[in-house]
């Protein structure tokens, strides 16, 4: 007992960080353990006994082994092109000194703030039969099939410059947190442009990259519009069918299984990508970080053919989203058809979206459910990540692969998973009953969101310089004061990246919401499958993009707020006002 | 920064406890009913509020697929949050009567209604019904009489298919193979049921989001689809088309949807007054004029838009085994996902 007393004493034993991992604990095994493993079971339980027909039934399915061989082609190939044009975008508008490059930073942006299958109709307005470019090329090659985009490249190519989110949120934070003095000095013992960039910029950022590159992976096997409409009969992914499967009773065993297989392919990646960054050194030396001043392009030529391809990828970029915008002040038809005719064009879409009185709370639910879960996770993140990167105890490197369980199974299987397990009385949340309350939706936007918010905040801690710490440290600061002052100022750009980005995403989720939502608070994700359903007639699918339209502006807005110092603008204008009251 | 924190966590635990709050009195606030439906969209769920407040009825719309009403009332066993269900099929209605989620109950205006729709064990009601049918390209000339038609090479890529997860799609897909029911056969259903249901799903093209299958069929591209009785009338109406429909001997799947009254209500009675309200001719009339259903009730069926009328009299319901159906489309569609669909 004495013992005990001095160590809390002399700091060995710390209460405060005690309690905060006893509440962690008790958290990711009450909502990422427990249920996802109770669902588990009882998915692989059949009449009492553990079954793996499933297996079987997966291996004797041709369509299931081709599109699980197309949905990992497709991860590895969208590895190597979103990193590439990621890479590129980042670079164009945060390094090189190119023309322009606040509107094309704009254009690169479009991808943070609409997604799904308004973006895939997006290219395939452009690209289609009916497009704008197959038009054009139809002028110069009259023979070719106006059915061109279709199939892998099709997919690719969208993936490729709609997978990009990531980069701009991450390694443009990256870029902006390099220290100058490092290019200078570089530059000063006489090393080229490019030796600069791969030698020095690219691998202080690899960090970064090596998460990026995890959520792209992700991303891909994952994805579902994209194959859907474009891939046509010869490239279907596997999604779908999971989607599918997961939504039957009987058959949620071979939905578990394929999302285990995703699930066990996005592990290994994870740990060779963990293996890789322990060999490297990514901790910038500097103590005194300078700002970065972007650099031009010295090789005259170089400097054009950068401006070519900064265009043209913004021009990519572009075009869906204009299409967007443009259709969803036409009619039902014209979307359909994806043909503008002279009559084409109406607002009764947009009139119909506040007829009735109450048509504005579904917003207001799902953006207050939004920002609760977006904030939640991104403290629990910061906390678990803190934890992990400092390993005061070998057990403490535990936590990672529980935090990370939501990336094994598809939404809807961790929706049944929390309802399956809390609609009875459970011990661990003091006997109370989440199904059929506001709080489970919470709890599981908060579950999807985690494995995606460590894997960044870890980044973000893992590239952190140590040094100031413990500076910090002996001048005497506490624990909880350094991470405050210290600690949080030099992770908040990626702590808010987080934040804005699941705030966006989760804004119209369906797949969990329709499960777990309470009749009271009705989330927008309904509203819009509601008004998008299959049975629909032709005007309310048109509604859909009226939707997205929306929903941009909402996500716009909490962009601005979260990255161009939107708060401080507020902030500024309410000091105004104060001062002049 | 931190101020902001502090406020949204603060909101946090204000709103979990609130839910805790909700949750206890909406067990007291008798007068409140929630109904549960795949009938919310195109602004029907605002309609049925509104028009039910009217009548002095407190209604609360939960919306979701059919399939996924189903299984959320399953997972709320021990926690019911619903009181009615307005909508769904018999095949959904057979699942929730073989879980024990739905009471039984009689409403007032079954003399209307067509008797061999009402559930015989006394569960769930009818109150629309919607034929699906194939429709062809006015000038198609090739145009099968029956579904198992479709199995012949010449009509490979011709017609188009719904995805085999939503209703349409199930119920067709189980009109075809349940008329093969062989009670040794592999999940009920003989070698020849299975041989059709290979080519019948194998040779269609399968409709994505966001193509225009009607177009599809006006401009040739595929010229039959298969669709819903009621949309058939609407995009008839907004494209200014006539289609040419198949009328199989056996007669169409008719989709009914019906309502029913969830166990653990603490309301029976008050469900019973409202469904006699919801189901009777009159509501059921100006809910086909607003959004162009198929009542189930003679009465309402008398004063329809004459297309409808027109169409109808065309069409005859097939007989179908719908508890047969029920016990077994999860398996027959996992079979078809796993081994036809191309």
């Amino acid at each position: 007992m004495g013992k005990l007393k001095a160590k809390i004493q002399d700091g060995t034993i710390n209460i405060p960080g005690l309690i905060l991992k006893i509440v962690l604990i008790w958290f990711i095994f009450s909502f990422l353990v427990f249920p996802n493993i109770n669902l588990i079971f009882r998915v692989f339980v059949k009449d009492g006994q553990f079954s793996l027909e499933a297996v079987e039934k997966i291996t004797k399915s041709a369509r299931a082994i081709s599109s699980l061989k197309n949905s990992f082609i497709l991860a590895v190939a969208s590895i190597i092109t979103v990193n590439i044009s990621g890479i590129l975008i980042v670079l164009f508008t945060e390094y090189f000194d190119i023309k322009g490059s606040k509107i094309l930073s704009m254009g690169f942006m479009t991808t943070l703030i609409y997604s799904g299958v308004v973006l895939v109709t997006g290219y395939k307005f452009v690209y289609g039969e009916t497009g704008i470019v197959t038009k054009v090329l139809m002028q110069f090659f009259p023979d070719m099939n106006p059915q061109w985009f279709i199939g892998f490249g099709a997919v690719l190519f969208i993936m490729t410059f709609s997978g990009t989110s990531n980069h701009m949120m991450f390694l443009t934070n990256a870029i902006r947190g390099l220290d100058y003095h490092t290019i200078e000095a570089a530059k000063n013992m006489g090393a080229s442009q490019s030796t600069i960039l791969f030698k020095i910029v690219l691998p202080t950022m690899m960090p970064t990259i090596f998460a990026i590159t995890i959520l792209t992976f992700i991303a891909a096997l994952s994805t579902m519009s994209g194959p859907l409409i474009v891939g046509g009969p010869d490239f279907q992914t596997i999604n779908p069918m999971i989607r599918t499967f997961s939504n039957m009773t009987t058959s949620r065993d071979i939905a578990a299984l394929l999302a285990i297989i995703l699930g066990l392919a996005t592990a290994i990646l994870l740990f060779i990508m963990q293996k890789i960054e322990k060999k490297g050194n990514y901790i910038s030396v500097s103590k005194t970080k300078a700002k970065m001043v972007k650099q031009k392009i010295q090789n005259p030529v170089l400097n054009v053919i950068a401006h070519i391809v900064a265009y043209v990828m913004f021009i990519i970029y572009m075009l869906p989203i204009i299409n967007v915008l443009v259709f969803s002040f036409t009619d039902g038809m014209t979307i359909k058809t994806g043909q503008l005719r002279k009559d084409s064009f109406t607002l009764e879409n947009y009139a119909k979206l506040f007829q009735s009185s109450s048509a504005y709370k579904p917003y207001l639910v799902s953006i207050v459910y939004s920002i609760l879960a977006a904030f939640i996770v991104a403290v629990i993140c910061i906390a678990v990540a803190r934890i992990v990167t400092k390993l005061k105890h070998k057990w403490d490197k535990l936590y990672e692969p529980f935090i990370l369980i939501p990336w094994l199974l598809p939404s809807t299987m961790i929706a049944l998973g929390l309802m399956m397990t809390y609609d009875e009385a459970r011990l661990n949340l003091a006997n109370k009953i989440l199904v059929a309350t506001p709080v489970i939706l919470l709890v599981a936007y908060i579950v999807i969101k985690i494995p995606f918010s460590y894997r960044m905040t870890r980044a973000a801690f893992i590239s952190l310089d140590g040094n100031m710490e413990e500076a910090a440290q002996v001048m005497g600061a506490k624990p909880f004061y350094t991470m405050r002052k210290v600690i949080l100022p030099v992770i908040m750009p990626v702590v808010i990246s987080v934040i804005v980005l699941n705030f966006n995403s989760l804004l119209s989720e369906y797949d969990l919401s329709v499960f777990l939502y309470h009749p009271l608070f009705q989330p927008l994700g309904i509203v819009i499958k509601m008004a998008t359903d299959e049975t629909a007639t032709t005007e309310a699918q048109a509604m859909a993009f009226v939707y997205t339209v929306i929903l941009m502006i909402i996500s716009t807005i909490a962009l601005w707020l979260g990255r161009y110092g939107g708060i401080e603008t507020v902030k500024k204008i309410f000091r105004k006002r104060g001062k002049t009251a | 920064m931190k101020k902001v924190l502090a406020t949204v966590l603060t909101g946090a635990m204000v709103m979990a406890m609130g839910g805790v709050v909700v949750q206890a009195d909406e067990v007291d606030k008798s007068e409140s009913i929630v109904v549960y439906t795949n009938n919310g969209g195109e602004g029907r769920d605002q309609w049925l509020i509104e028009r039910a407040a009217e009548e002095g009825y407190n209604v609360q719309v939960v919306h979701g697929g059919a399939s996924e009403i189903t299984q959320r009332m399953i997972a709320e066993k021990n926690n019911p949050l619903c009181d009615v269900v307005f909508g769904l099929n018999n095949i959904e209605y057979e699942k929730l009567k073989a879980n024990e989620l739905l009471e039984e109950w009689e409403p007032d205006w079954t003399d209307g209604v067509d008797e061999s729709l009402i559930d015989k064990d006394g569960f769930y009601y009818p109150v629309t019904t919607t034929p699906l049918l194939l429709i062809g390209n006015a000038d198609y000339e090739d145009m099968p009489s029956d579904w198992t038609d479709l199995v012949d090479e010449k009509y490979k890529g011709l017609y188009q298919l719904h995805a085999l997860n939503g209703g349409t799609a199930q119920t067709v897909y189980a009109s075809i193979i349940s008329r093969y029911a062989d009670p040794d056969g592999e999940l009920g259903i003989s070698d020849e049921g299975w041989e059709i249901a290979a080519a019948f799903l194998g040779n269609a093209h399968n409709i994505v989001e966001g193509e225009d299958s009607i177009g599809d069929v006006i401009d040739g591209t595929y010229p039959m689809d298969e669709h819903w009785a009621s949309g058939v009338i609407t995009e008839q109406n907004t494209r200014d088309y006539k289609f040419q429909i198949m009328t199989p001997e056996v007669g169409e799947p008719y989709v009914v949807e019906s309502v029913a009254i969830a166990k653990g209500t603490e309301k029976y009675d008050l469900c019973v007054d409202f469904l006699n309200w919801l189901g009777s001719s009159d509501i059921q009339l100006e809910w086909s004029n607003e959004f162009g259903t198929i009542p189930c009730q003679a009465d309402a069926m008398e004063n329809v838009s004459e297309d409808l009328k027109e169409l109808m009299a065309m069409l005859k319901p097939q007989d179908l085994d719908w508890a047969f159906i029920a016990e077994n489309i999860d398996a027959w569609v996992e079979k078809a996902e796993l081994e036809f669909i191309q």
